[in-house]
């Protein structure tokens, strides 16, 4: 969905809302049972505000994905990825129509990653799991495009 | 694919699509990790998978930029790719059974 702000007093303002909803059905080749295909998001919202102003040749936005993750499925562990409050935000400015210069800034909270191993293929006893947190770190990117 | 617009600003989509899928090269061809001390197989038998896909859409635009849109897809996944297991503790990648793949978006 795309909403335009300007009836509520920001011309050149835009809400946007973006999501999947994805169910998945594979049957397990180890097991035999049905599960979810692996590496397929189940859900992923993406929800945004962007304004060109253009009397400043300036375009500016921010981008909030508040959750993301995703399954893995192998014959000996399964782990399942997750991130949440991803968020990004940009400034361009287009002094002329062929150069634009764009800054970016990413958040994110720290990832975590939890792997269940299977001690044996036919019992499927669990092993050990394993919990881990990876920290994305904050990063700035500058970008400068000049085309020809 | 078909397209209907009822009214103005107002718009329908149908969509029956057969798709065949790409593979990754390094699923098919073996390869070795040096610095790991690790073979990979590969797997030659290995077929992208093809999806038969239905998707109705609707789309509404409004106050000129304005978009809504609500879409719902069902695909039938045929040789879906996966990761088997194979004896002596190890696994490959191979082309499983079926699969489904239901969106809404």
């Amino acid at each position: 969905m795309t909403l335009p702000l300007d009836k509520l007093g920001a011309p050149g303002a835009r809400f946007t809302f973006k999501n999947d909803w994805n169910k998945t059905a594979v049957t397990d080749p180890t097991t035999g049972e049905e599960r979810p295909i692996s590496g397929v998001r189940a859900t992923q919202a993406n929800i945004g505000i962007e304004q060109d102003i253009t009397r400043w040749k300036l375009q500016w936005g921010v981008n909030w994905l508040p959750y993301l993750g995703q399954p893995n499925y192998s014959p000996d562990q399964v782990s399942r990825w997750r991130g949440t409050d991803y968020f990004e935000m940009f400034a361009e400015y287009k002094p002329s129509p062929t150069l634009a210069i764009r800054a970016q800034l990413n958040l994110w909270d720290d990832f975590t990653n939890s792997r269940t191993v299977f001690a044996d293929r036919e019992t499927r006893a669990v092993a050990f799991i394993e919990d881990s947190t990876v920290d994305p770190r904050t990063f700035v990117s500058i970008r400068v495009r000049k085309t020809f | 694919m078909a397209t209907w617009t009822p009214m103005p600003n107002n718009q329908l989509r149908l969509r029956f699509e057969r798709e065949l899928g790409q593979l990754d090269f390094s699923d098919f061809a073996a390869s070795a990790d040096l610095e790991e001390e690790n073979v990979y197989g590969g797997n030659v038998d290995l077929e992208p998978e093809q999806r038969w896909i239905s998707e109705l859409t609707y789309e509404r635009r409004f106050w000129g930029e304005g978009v809504v849109s609500i879409g719902y897809r069902h695909d039938e996944i045929i040789d879906a790719i996966d990761r088997i297991p194979l004896a002596g503790g190890l696994s490959a990648v191979a082309i499983s059974a079926r699969a489904r793949w239901t969106g809404c978006r």
